[in-house]
């Protein structure tokens, strides 16, 4: 019935593709993001390193006390949680308004609307680039991994941004429609973060709990952290997780490719 | 060469209220059925009706109408932004929009940023963006000015800078929403001449405006629209 709303695969793989020809435009805008943030600060980006050491240092001995765990294997564990928990949250919920913040130049200029998306999980990229750095610091005092591991941990963290463009894209198209939904994922990732071992570890637990097993932040978590604490993860982890990502990503394709055209009406 | 080719045309807008747009109200008018379903409904509004258009280097098209007659939507459809909800649209050539100059500034950068930001999402390429910024920083005349972020400007200055931006780059389709007319007096006559050689060079204009008066001596065809349709083209004299 609707011109806009039919089913244009090709065309929204050409999106990609122009998007990715034009990489400068998204690249660009999202480091200019970072500086915007943090613009007439003398300190600029750095912050974000700052304010997550912050938070490192103060949980770490506190909850290693709770939990009564040795200092030294709990920071790298804590710290790698948060970090790599804040990338998901927050890459999930500023996609909820990747169209929506656009919304000006969508209107009146023709671009690659996953230009958007990519935008937002390059700039969350790079806030996770700013907490490497603590990321190394606390590898430093605790013991660092092999060359084989940060391989594997490399890889974990492709399959990670793979997800985080998938979803990015499918989040981005629904809560531009629908857009209360950016509340209710607001809500659900606060819930996700205590539920999901980011804090405690998954051994605490009496026994294998569903919350681990049917949990798809926790195999994006682990992927990442677990060989960078140099723990011999299963590969079935990196299949689940290639998995996950890739349904993502075809999921976000197929909704993409019915209403890339319908975007902009719903601005 | 540039072509612009509609078939059939027509835009239906979605209006939405906080109502029809929540969740919420999408699962209640389920759950209850037919005539809950139908209140909740999209209202659209239907911007274009049945447009067919063709447009071909050397025109010089006016738009005339109404408030709310479909002359911004149209140039909207022209520009790429809006894909018809049924018809057939083709463009061919690079497209220079004009209707919004401040398009995409971002008052925190400083004006230098705002010249690249801006390029590039003219679609220039930084290398080439970084050719043109130079042109730009001289024709807007703000010197020193360039280097503080945008939000300490003037609206007139602000204006300046985004006009030697929008200008930049010769477009082969130039679209238009009023006529331009920015900065002080100075500024003014510098603009115009810039406006006037950058329309000599387009290979196809369409402009939107109220004054009938302004398009008989700017365009060879001018189309009226009413109510989203094209009511009666009117073909007016070669512009001297």
């Amino acid at each position: 019935m609707d011109a806009t709303m039919k089913l244009d695969l090709p065309a929204a793989l050409l999106d990609f593709a122009e998007s990715w020809q034009k990489s400068y435009l998204w690249l660009r805008l999202g480091w200019f993001d970072i500086q915007q943030r943090f613009r007439r600060s003398v300190l600029g980006p750095l912050w974000i390193t700052l304010t997550m050491a912050a938070l490192i240092a103060g949980m770490g001995p506190l909850y290693a006390l709770i939990f009564d765990l040795e200092l030294k294997t709990y920071l790298p564990y804590l710290a790698l949680g948060i970090i790599l928990w804040g990338f998901i949250a927050t890459t999930t919920v500023e996609s909820c308004s990747a169209f929506i913040a656009g919304a000006g130049v969508i209107r009146q200029t023709r671009l690659p609307l996953s230009s958007f998306v990519l935008r937002t999980v390059w700039r969350n990229l790079l806030v996770l680039a700013f907490n490497a750095v603590l990321i190394l610091v606390v590898l430093l005092y605790a013991g660092l991994p092999s060359l084989a591991r940060l391989a594997e941990a490399a890889g974990g963290l492709l399959i990670l941004a793979v997800g985080a463009i998938g979803s990015g894209l499918l989040i981005a198209i629904f809560c531009t429609r629908y857009r209360d939904m950016q509340q209710v994922i607001a809500s659900l990732l606060q819930v996700l973060m205590f539920l999901t071992p980011v804090f405690w570890r998954a051994d605490q637990l009496p026994q294998r709990s569903l919350l681990i097993d049917w949990n798809p932040a926790y195999y994006f978590l682990e992927v990442v952290r677990a060989p960078l604490l140099g723990v011999d993860l299963p590969g079935r982890y990196y299949e689940i997780a290639s998995a996950l990502a890739a349904g993502l990503c075809l999921a976000g394709l197929l909704l993409f490719a019915r209403y890339r055209l319908r975007i902009v009406y719903w601005l | 060469m540039a072509h612009i080719r509609l078939d059939d045309v027509c835009v239906d807008l979605p209006v939405f209220g906080a109502h029809s747009r929540s969740l919420k109200n999408r699962i209640i008018s389920a759950a209850t059925g037919g005539r809950l379903a139908k209140e909740a409904g999209v209202t659209c509004v239907r911007a274009l009706s049945h447009v067919t258009l063709e447009l071909n280097p050397g025109d010089r098209v006016g738009l005339w109408g109404h408030n709310g007659a479909g002359k911004t939507t149209l140039l909207r459809v022209l520009a790429g932004a809006y894909a018809p909800t049924s018809g057939t649209v083709r463009i061919e050539g690079d497209v220079t929009s004009l209707i919004d100059l401040a398009l995409g500034m971002e008052p925190e950068a400083t004006g230098f940023e705002n010249i690249a930001l801006r390029l590039m999402m003219m679609g220039r390429s930084p290398r080439l963006a970084e050719g043109l910024a130079e042109e730009v920083q001289a024709f807007s005349g703000l010197g020193e000015f360039l280097d503080l972020p945008i939000r300490t400007y003037s609206s007139g200055m602000l204006m300046r800078l985004a006009f030697a931006i929008s200008t930049a780059v010769e477009p082969e389709i130039l679209l238009m929403d009023e006529w331009l007319s920015v900065g002080d007096e100075e500024f003014v006559a510098k603009a115009e001449a810039r406006l006037e050689r950058l329309l000599e060079s387009t290979q196809i204009l369409v402009i939107a405006s109220h004054s009938r008066e302004l398009l008989e001596r700017r365009c060879n065809r001018v189309l009226r629209l009413e109510h989203g349709e094209v009511k009666e083209t009117v073909l007016a004299e070669q512009p001297a």
